[in-house]
């Protein structure tokens, strides 16, 4: 199998970089991913609807969430309080998809095995994987469900 | 004969002429920021040797045209002891403690933050201190819903402030010390007094611009004094040893002119020390965490300035220094304090002091030339210029956010924080602080030293 044979294809399941956070986890919130109808946990970022600039994934969303200070001073961690999250909630809405994304993306093309694939997300800690053609323009992406799944379809026969 | 005289002069010349254009050319680069500062120090420093303006040995040995060791390993070894004290929690232990000492009300807060921060300032450098608390102090403002940005700005003009108190408290302090060969007794009696009447005013002033700006609610409060500080502390073992060897080392400052030490002999100890007593055996990582990108740059620095120093251009500028006030000293005192005040400002003060330190040096032999070593450099006559240099270099960091190293730091925690403190807001309060500063600096060092003379 090849990478173009499970991957989802782009349609309007992707983020433009001036959406507000807000916007971007409710869209994601109703974006469901295949079969199960469970809700998709990354999108890619794409400008002017064509250009991969980036993913957002709720990795992006929880650390938009986490104050700054958490994260720069490791001793803080024992000061937080009841409240805490839903003031930073309220405060990391209006902030936008191009602030939050990861920038650095690894991508695969269509037509790359799905061993190849598996093996770039394994080694790379990947959740999600998009689908590029050699000239730039994207196809699809890869969640790391989508591998899973081709998996257990060949162990379980479905 | 004649031709070889000719030769000289003209070799003189050139050399003279390619270390000033060297060491200006690195300037503007530093200025610019283009360049990472540290690569233009070793590049400036490299070409001094590439062109033979300096030899390799006299760069690595020699003290007057070359690196100031006692500068580098008194910094290194500062910065070995704070990498392993750092994670023990101590100083978010303090910053807690204060805040409720403050009672959660946020001016107080900001005034015992701002004395935490000058304090620990004089004791550790600016960026140090800097870093360590704005997180705490963003933590607390978060909790008490207030503006976390004048909190920040006060901290980092505390920082500067305090850190003028001591030998160690700031880069231009610790260069002077070396060249002038003061002890740490010496900044703590002429420096520290100076400091406290400031520090009394800045707060005074901090009390009145931020009383009706600063208010939040009562649950709010309650945050803080909900907030156990000893949940800060991760280590209290390696608390304890890190307590003991900083005990250590500020007993070995306070003494080290007695004794004969040189600072960086002290620090070095005390470096030494807290390693073992870590009981580490991976020093890889404490190591790895001195900043050596700042070292390099002193190493760089020196060696340029050194250039600069050996073809005669620091010596040609003192001369225009001491035409400029008729040779009268507390003019050229007050000259080179407010001089300093508004070039730290605008420059680094670190190439700024490096290359102010043999100007004064030359300065002296010009005014007093029948006298040498530390007779000359610690000449009575001579003591306020060098105090008025370290009040004006350290003080004139308030006055941009660019000034000091502790204003860069502050501003970029901010902006991780997702807020922005623009120039002109760092400039609305930082130079005005700057001016009213370097003013009682002023009369500091002409009531003491012209006037009272003690």
């Amino acid at each position: 199998m090849l990478v173009k044979d499970i991957m989802e294809p782009i349609t309007t399941n992707w983020l433009s970089p001036d959406m507000t956070l807000d916007e971007a986890v409710c869209k994601m919130e109703e974006t469901k991913w295949g079969l199960y109808g469970a809700s998709v946990n990354g999108m890619v970022v794409l400008e002017d609807g064509k250009k991969l600039i980036g993913v957002l994934s709720i990795i992006n969303v929880i650390r938009a969430v986490i104050p700054s200070y958490l994260v720069l001073d490791e001793n803080l961690g024992g000061f937080t309080w009841d409240g805490m999250i839903e003031e930073r909630t309220e405060k990391a809405r209006g902030k936008k998809v191009k602030e939050l994304m990861s920038t650095s993306v690894l991508t695969i093309t269509p037509d790359a095995t799905l061993m190849r694939c598996a093996d770039t997300m394994i080694e790379h800690q990947l959740q999600r994987i998009p689908v590029v053609e050699k000239t730039g323009q994207v196809l699809g992406i890869v969640h790391i469900r989508d591998l899973y799944l081709a998996i257990t379809n060949l162990m379980c026969g479905v | 004969m004649e031709n070889e005289a000719v030769v000289q002069t003209f070799q003189m010349n050139a050399a003279f002429w390619m270390a000033l254009t060297i060491f200006l050319v690195a300037l503007v680069a530093i200025i610019s920021e283009k360049i990472h500062k540290t690569i233009v120090a070793i590049g400036g420093a490299s070409l001094m040797l590439v062109l033979k303006i300096l030899s390799q040995h006299q760069a690595f040995h020699l003290e007057e045209f070359g690196v100031d060791w006692n500068v580098i390993f008194l910094l290194i070894s500062m910065m070995i002891i704070i990498n392993l004290t750092k994670p023990t929690g101590m100083f978010e232990y303090i910053a807690i403690k204060s805040a409720k000492i403050g009672k959660g009300d946020p001016l107080k807060i900001m005034v015992i933050m701002a004395l935490v921060t000058a304090v620990l300032s004089a004791f550790l450098d600016n960026v140090t201190t800097v870093l360590l608390i704005a997180p705490v102090t963003l933590l607390i403002a978060d909790a008490l819903d207030v503006d976390a940005i004048p909190y920040l700005i006060v901290e980092a003009l505390a920082s500067n402030i305090g850190g003028t108190a001591t030998l160690i408290g700031d880069p231009p302090n610790i260069m002077i010390a070396s060249k002038a060969r003061l002890d740490f007794m010496d900044f703590i009696i002429h420096l520290a007094p100076a400091v406290i009447f400031i520090m009394v005013v800045f707060l005074f002033i901090v009390k009145i611009v931020f009383r009706k700006q600063l208010t939040t609610r009562e649950e709010l409060k309650k945050r803080i004094m909900d907030m156990d500080e000893r949940e800060a502390i991760k280590n209290p073992l390696m608390l304890k040893k890190s307590l003991f060897v900083l005990a250590v080392v500020l007993v070995g400052f306070i003494f080290h002119g007695l004794l004969h030490y040189e600072p960086a002999t002290i620090a070095l100890f005390g470096a030494a020390l807290l390693l073992l007593l870590s009981g580490t055996h991976e020093p890889h990582h404490v190591l790895a965490d001195v900043e050596w990108p700042v070292i390099f740059f002193f190493i760089g620095l020196f060696i340029m300035v050194g250039g600069v120093v050996k073809v005669g251009v620091i010596k040609m500028l003192s001369v225009e220094v001491l035409k400029m006030t008729h040779g009268n000293l507390f003019g050229t005192s007050m000259l080179i304090m407010w001089f300093s005040a508004v070039a730290s400002a605008v420059v680094d003060n670190i190439p700024y002091v490096a290359t102010m330190n043999p100007l004064i040096v030359d300065m002296a032999r010009e005014l007093w030339p029948h006298k040498t070593g530390i007779e000359l450099l610690q000449y009575k006559d001579l003591m306020p210029i060098w105090w008025s240099l370290a009040l004006g270099a350290c003080l004139g960091g308030n006055g941009t956010a660019i000034g000091a190293s502790a204003n860069v730091i502050v501003v970029g925690m901010a902006e991780k924080a997702g807020r922005k403190i623009s120039f002109l807001k760092f400039m609305l309060y930082g130079t005005p602080l700057m001016l009213v500063t370097v003013f009682i600096a002023m009369i500091y060092v002409w009531l003491r030293y012209y006037v009272l003379k003690i």
